[in-house]
């Protein structure tokens, strides 16, 4: 019923400009990455044709087998997998935390301290990665999981997306915690996380991002080829003179996936996740 | 009486337990690189020969009359300030029409939306470079068959700054929808129902409602927006090097810091570069959220 | 139960953290090798490797890791001041001075020495620093001209240019516009942007060199110190070339397209390239009718090119027990068999004195990678600055070949190469090489 009121409510000049841009803006997504499927199924010959063909004569699936039957290629993939996993998992339990106690607690220095973190992200890696580097080789772990993660296990961006997110949760409902009893650990697992279920999705899946597309980090500690990540392995694949886009296109698809994948599972709990809590914002 | 002060005593203990040993994380990863970083900025200093003479200010001096420090910085500026603008804005408003209209055919929108996000950066800056080529690029194509000249997208300075942004902020339009989604759906119905009850219209329900409870997450979004956008460098440098551009390459900061501390070696030069942009996102962070305290 | 999970997941992820490291024994004997050059991967993992383990059976494996140009350029300066060096690593013979000189790279052992004894004098000259040897070249590359026989016939020229004016007229002449004017098939495609050292290096080539001149000079005063060696006539002629080629010529503009690519599609005439190109002209234009040839004779009344080698060196930091192991690779690289197969694989120029590539390359590159008689042949030096310089002037050279103005303008170009001078000197002045 509400739901009804809604949809016709909004309907109206400036509902049906929305629309317009809305469904501009779909095809014009749409359309570089429908350009990048059909090229990653074209031959050399056809990506270098002038004037450029549209369409490929038929599907050239040797742009994938190639990058498939690679011996190191699942290595590398499943590098990735465990890297971004690793390091998402961390990251969002901390910046969950943190956002939580920046949000609902006062201490000394916390404002210093919020600064202090948001500034980490102001500064480029490419401005710190040298030290870093010098620190993570003098404990040996170059050419490990735990030195490749090292740098993101936290993460400036999810603390301050969690604390901006925190805000809302009605400190009321903090308060009848505590009156019933109930410990700050308790009422962080059993009130606040429930009603965080969205945001802490569109966190997970953003770190994740963050962490799978990563490439100077891993570039530099890396240096042993079955410990490289996707991104930096495809291109391996590559030769110098010339771009062969059919095989850099099915190279970004297939590095593309997983991530598409976890962003469909996490738009379930965006989208319903108020909904699953039961409660109402 | 007691209970108070023992409630004080858990949160304090909560708190330490949070707040430690995440910090003591963050200032090994993070702080102590960027303090190093920091020390090593009033030096000459080369990565490889190891030489190390201390200068003082002389780098930021010499950066202040660099002509490619300050095109990079005036090049970084540009982008950011509409790439910003543009993607927030965009992101806020494909926001509301996912959160006001609940049928397939936005679903579905919403999925295509998040693609640009999730394809890395140098092959979706490929594609793009491929639409703006000068020669076989669709969008001189069209303009060819509408009449207008050809536009040098790639070769002329003012024209590949809009090109960046345009890239920039394609990638990031489902991001934000994203994070504003969620905003809005946090926001309770009782105050959209208790605002119509008082007799207001849809733009007034926008500003009184809806505006200034998305506030913390627009913030949010402003300055996060920000702060990428102004460590632009993939898409600038695929879109001009290769071997058929002949413009000259489009300086950003990152790009800047890059040759100078990695390709030339410089990391005294190249830490000084980052402190510059630091102090200055930093001043641009503390404005805006000065301007939305205002607000 | 949440916690005997919880306690579990967190042993497995703390394990899984430490699996990726080191997991060989000290006994195995396993080399490890970088490289980034994309071409000679398949040699060297198909052809050297193999050779290398026949002698060797006792060598578990050698991982050969490949990085591409940029991402090398951004890892060496870091992993290797670390102490990460690999036991064997290839690089251009410009990017090594620093490392030689930080001392990253010990000079060569009599071992490899014999090993370059073998090599062309030219080349054993250009790995000399300060008396002693460092490195040994493996790949060669230096720049010849490509053309386009259909054009040229069409277009009644018999034989390619043998001067660069005769080149410039020639250009000219088979340069095609389309209806809004813009340069549809340049007659000499011309490297107007992009990555610095490139464009620095096609214009060292094709305008310093060719004018008798190099980036730096020695000082007469201070050996050992350089200064820049184009603040002068020769200089100012050298970018006239460029301003003229591009405003009065017209053999290119900035719209076109450029390079081997545009070579194998038949949208250029000529084309100044490296040996690797062909690799790209049978790939992307196998049925073009071309011809190569070498540079043609500049102002300086010489024909002059540059030999860039790919170096292989051992790094200082390689364990003695790997050493030996090391070196014979590197012996392997260049036997004559072996090298045969580089040639074949990576189109690349083999550094043994007196090779004979006939039979192994497309025989039309044989003219343009035969050295006539009169042919100088230049390298990069061994300067710690070289790199840096030619980088700043190849950041500055694209806006100044956008400048029409300079067209009929000596002052504004003189103007230009005193800055571009400018520049080299203060990049020398900044390592301590520079001197009057």
């Amino acid at each position: 019923m509400k739901r009804n009121r809604m949809m016709y409510e909004r309907f109206d000049l400036f509902s049906i400009l929305g629309i317009i841009l809305f469904i501009t803006l779909v095809l014009l997504s749409l359309f570089p990455l429908l350009w990048m499927l059909v090229t990653s199924f074209k031959t050399l010959e056809e990506t270098h044709s002038i004037p450029p063909a549209i369409w490929p004569n038929s599907l050239f699936i040797d742009n994938y087998l190639n990058i498939f039957s690679d011996k190191f290629f699942p290595r590398y993939f499943l590098n990735s997998v465990i890297i971004s996993v690793l390091i998402t998992v961390v990251a969002v339990g901390s910046s969950v935390l943190m956002g939580y106690v920046f949000a609902k607690f006062e201490f000394p220095g916390k404002k210093l301290l919020f600064w202090a973190i948001l500034a980490t992200i102001m500064i480029p890696e490419e401005a710190y990665v040298v030290p870093l580097y010098q620190t993570v080789s003098s404990l040996k772990l170059t050419n490990s999981y735990l030195g490749i993660i090292l740098p993101s296990i936290i993460s400036s961006f999810g603390v301050f997306y969690m604390k901006q997110n925190m805000e809302s949760v009605p400190n009321e409902l903090l308060e009848a915690a505590k009156i019933d009893g109930s410990g700050n650990l308790n009422t962080f697992v059993k009130v606040v996380v429930p009603l965080q279920i969205s945001s802490i999705s569109v966190l997970s899946l953003l770190l994740f991002l963050i962490a799978w597309s990563d490439y100077l980090w891993p570039l530099i500690v890396v240096s042993k080829q079955r410990m490289y990540v996707l991104e930096i392995g495809l291109t391996y694949l590559q030769n110098q003179y010339y771009i062969d886009w059919g095989f850099v296109m099915a190279g970004c698809v297939i590095a593309m996936a997983p991530v598409f994948i976890l962003f469909l599972i996490a738009r379930n709990y965006v989208m319903e996740g108020i909904a699953m809590t039961g409660i109402k914002g | 009486m007691l209970k108070y002060k023992k409630q004080k005593r858990n949160d304090l203990m909560f708190v330490t337990a949070v707040i430690l040993p995440i910090t003591l994380l963050f200032a090994f990863i993070r702080f102590v690189p960027i303090a190093q970083s920091l020390i090593t900025s009033f030096y000459q200093k080369n990565l490889v020969l190891r030489t190390q003479v201390f200068i003082g200010i002389d780098n930021y001096k010499f950066l202040l009359g660099d002509q490619f420090f300050i095109k990079s910085l005036s090049n970084t500026m540009f982008v950011t300030l509409f790439a910003t603008l543009f993607s927030v804005s965009i992101g806020l408003l494909l926001a509301s029409v996912v959160n006001s209209v609940q049928n397939q055919f936005v679903r579905l929108g919403q999925a295509i939306l998040f693609l640009p996000v999730v394809i890395s950066m140098v092959p979706a800056t490929l594609i793009w470079k491929y639409i703006f080529d000068y020669n076989f690029g669709l969008l001189n194509h069209i303009s060819g068959l509408i009449g207008i000249p050809k536009s040098n997208w790639l070769n002329d300075p003012n024209l590949t700054r809009w090109a960046v942004i345009i890239i920039s902020t394609w990638k990031e339009i489902g991001y934000n929808m994203m994070i504003f989604l969620v905003g809005l759906k946090a926001i309770p119905r009782e105050l959209y129902e208790s605002a119509s009850l008082d007799g207001a219209g849809k733009w007034h329900k926008f500003w009184s409602v809806t505006f200034p409870q998305l506030k913390p997450i627009t913030l949010f979004v402003i300055i996060v927006e920000t702060i990428k956008f102004v460590k632009v460098f993939t898409q600038a440098i695929v879109l001009t090097t290769g071997s058929q551009s002949s413009g000259e390459i489009f300086y950003t900061m990152v790009y800047y810091l890059y040759q100078t501390g990695f390709h030339l070696r410089q990391i005294g030069l190249a830490s000084a570069a980052s402190i510059i942009l630091l102090l200055l996102v930093m001043l641009l962070t503390w404005i805006q959220m000065v301007i939305t305290k205002e607000r | 139960m949440k916690k005997f999970l919880t306690v579990i997941l967190a042993l497995a992820m703390v394990s899984a953290l430490f699996a990726g490291g080191a997991s060989e024994q000290k006994e195995d004997i396993v080399l490890t090798f970088w490289t980034s050059t994309a071409e000679a991967v398949d040699w060297y993992t198909n052809v050297v490797t193999p050779a290398f383990k026949v002698k060797h059976p006792e060598v578990k494996d050698v991982e050969i890791t490949f990085t591409s140009i940029e991402d090398f350029n951004k890892k060496l300066p870091i992993v290797i001041p670390s102490g990460e060096a690999p036991d064997l690593m290839e690089m251009e013979d410009s990017w090594a001075p620093q490392f030689i000189t930080a001392g990253y790279i010990s000079p060569n052992s009599d071992r490899l020495n014999n090993v370059v004894a073998k090599l062309k004098p030219s080349l054993q000259m250009a790995i000399e620093h300060n008396g002693k040897k460092y490195g040994v070249p493996a790949m060669l590359i230096h720049e010849f001209m490509y053309y386009n026989k259909t054009m040229f016939d069409a277009a009644g020229i018999k034989e390619f240019p043998n001067t660069m004016d005769e080149l410039l007229e020639v250009a000219q002449k088979l340069t095609k516009r389309d209806a809004a004017g813009n340069v549809d098939i340049s007659g000499f495609s011309m490297r107007l942007g992009g990555n610095p050292n490139g464009t620095f290096q096609k214009f060292w080539v094709l305008a310093l060199l060719s004018n008798g001149v190099e980036m730096v000079e020695e000082s007469k005063t201070t050996p050992g110190k350089f200064h820049c060696g184009f603040d002068n006539e020769a200089g100012y002629n050298a970018l006239k070339l460029y301003i003229d080629m591009l405003y009065g010529y017209k053999v290119d503009d900035f719209n076109s397209m450029k390079d081997s690519e545009a070579f194998a599609a038949g949208k250029t005439a000529i084309n100044m390239r490296e040996s690797q190109s062909i690799q790209t002209i049978l790939e992307l234009g196998p049925n073009l009718d071309w011809r190569s040839a070498p540079m043609p004779i500049g102002k300086s009344g010489k024909r002059a090119t540059f030999e860039i080698a790919l170096n292989l060196y051992v790094p200082a930091s390689t364990k003695e027990v790997n050493k030996p192991y090391a070196e014979s690779f590197i012996e392997t690289a260049l036997e004559q068999k072996v090298q045969e197969e580089m040639v074949r694989k990576a189109f690349c120029l083999s550094p043994l004195a007196g090779f004979n590539h006939v039979g192994l390359i497309d025989p039309r590159a044989e003219v343009g990678y035969t050295f006539p008689d009169d042919m100088v042949v230049y390298s990069v030096p061994i300067h710690n600055a070289y790199d840096a310089a030619a980088t700043r002037v190849g950041n500055a050279l694209p806006s100044i070949f956008k400048d029409a103005s300079l067209y009929n303008n000596p002052e504004g170009i003189r103007k230009q190469v005193s800055y571009l001078a400018k520049l080299v000197n203060d990049a020398y002045k900044e390592y301590g090489e520079y001197a009057e």
